[in-house]
């Protein structure tokens, strides 16, 4: 039983997918391993990790908050200009008694990707220079929690849709949030790319 | 098919935690050493949650389709949309790529999700052997593809906050539109409760 205990921790591992144990070898530089039976990705190998995750999460961080607080979009019809902030739709829906659907589009379009960028940085900066900080685990924990709600590609075809439906009636100017909200997708994206999960749990321990 | 000879984690009576993945004998109690997380050895009350939520999601969407999401009122002219209306109107405008994205999220991604999630719950049920890792890969398919259901719900957010001009021009959200987030909300958490382990669980059984 405690041979086991041993190889399992150094030796094993098993797919999340389908269960089957493996052993885990050396994988090369940009390289992944996938399980024998079910072809789910089992772990990864990136060729820069923390580092490159740590810099693009800091750049994440800066993006977030200009896609906050500047113009997302401006809206000219009939010779007014009204200017719209990422959360205005938030209020919007509020005001029309949906708090609920209000709440939804504030978690996936705000608080998620906010939450997630803060929870990387929590994790990453002490993974970096070798430090403990309290919940390091949990955060890391929660982080996977939060992921899917993130929904920042989803929202830009929404205003892609949106907008095409407005055509016909009014002219439409991108405001810095949106071009910050586009680039936050790709550097998020990039961060989460440069990071296997098994590698931050591996210095955690 | 090759198995490996070590056998699945639960056939060495060993967890492999949901969260970190960390291996740990079945026999010990308490939560993972590494992360914290509860460990199971499987998702606990997968099938019937995963049923009970998929269930929901089926209901759920009858009103998201026949109630309008939104009302367009231009210049004191407009009707209520449902989603299909909506995209209905995108074709209408020649807006032909718009209209099947908005298609494909709002209608072809729900009806994936729901009838793939059940569809795999029957399997699972009646211990089919057959292709579980092409059912494998329809259910990360249906894990990866949920959230772009969203896209009507952001739209109809983007539209009111944008269009909100009186009597000029004034877009408001309709009745539907809570229904068809509950579906989103309802099928994206039926996903995560749903185990893709249960699927080779009834291989193992079959191999002896």
């Amino acid at each position: 039983m405690e041979m086991y205990q041993r190889m399992a921790d150094e030796l094993l591992i098993a797919c999340h997918e389908c269960d089957l144990l493996h052993i885990k070898r050396e994988i090369p530089l940009g390289g992944s391993a996938r399980c024998s039976r079910c072809g789910s990705v089992l772990y990864r190998r990136p060729a820069d990790t923390v580092d490159a995750a740590l810099a693009l999460t800091a750049a994440a961080l800066v993006l977030f908050l200009l896609a906050n607080f500047y113009p997302f979009i401006y809206f000219k019809v009939a010779g007014r200009i009204e200017v719209n902030y990422l959360i205005t739709g938030v209020f919007t829906l509020n005001d029309y008694g949906m708090p609920p659907l209000a709440g939804l589009i504030l978690l996936c379009s705000i608080l998620a990707p906010g939450l997630k960028i803060a929870l990387m940085l929590y994790v990453l900066v002490p993974v970096k220079f070798g430090r403990t900080v309290p919940g390091l685990a949990r955060a890391f924990r929660w982080l996977e929690t939060i992921s899917p709600w993130g929904m920042i590609e989803v929202y830009m075809m929404g205003v892609v849709v949106a907008i095409v439906n407005l055509l016909a009636i009014a002219s439409i100017d991108y405001g810095m949030a949106f071009y910050c909200f586009v680039a936050l997708f790709f550097v998020m994206a990039a961060a989460s790319a440069k990071l296997d999960p098994h590698l931050v749990w591996e210095r955690l321990e | 098919m090759s198995s490996s000879s070590l056998g699945t984690a639960a056939s060495r009576s060993l967890i492999a935690c949901h969260s970190c993945g960390k291996l740990s004998p079945a026999a010990e109690k308490g939560a993972c050493a590494r992360c914290g997380a509860d460990r199971h050895l499987r998702k606990p009350m997968s099938v019937q949650r995963t049923w009970a939520l998929v269930i929901s999601a089926a209901i759920l969407y009858i009103p998201a389709n026949i109630f309008p999401v939104m009302t367009m009122i231009i210049s004191g002219k407009g009707e209520p949309h449902t989603v299909i209306g909506g995209a209905v109107e995108l074709f209408k405008a020649g807006s032909w790529s718009s209209g099947f994205l908005v298609l494909f999220a709002s209608v072809t991604v729900p009806c994936f999700k729901i009838v793939g999630l059940m569809y795999l719950l029957l399997s699972i049920h009646f211990k089919s052997l057959w292709r579980p890792r092409d059912r494998t890969v329809m259910y990360r398919v249906i894990e990866i593809v949920g959230r772009w259901s969203m896209i009507d719900m952001f739209m109809v957010s983007i539209l009111a906050a944008l269009v909100n001009l009186g009597a000029l021009a004034l877009v408001e959200p309709g009745p539907g539109a809570p229904y068809f987030a509950a579906v989103v909300i309802l099928t994206m958490i039926a996903a995560q409760t749903f185990d893709p382990r249960l699927i080779w669980d009834t291989m193992e059984k079959a191999d002896g």
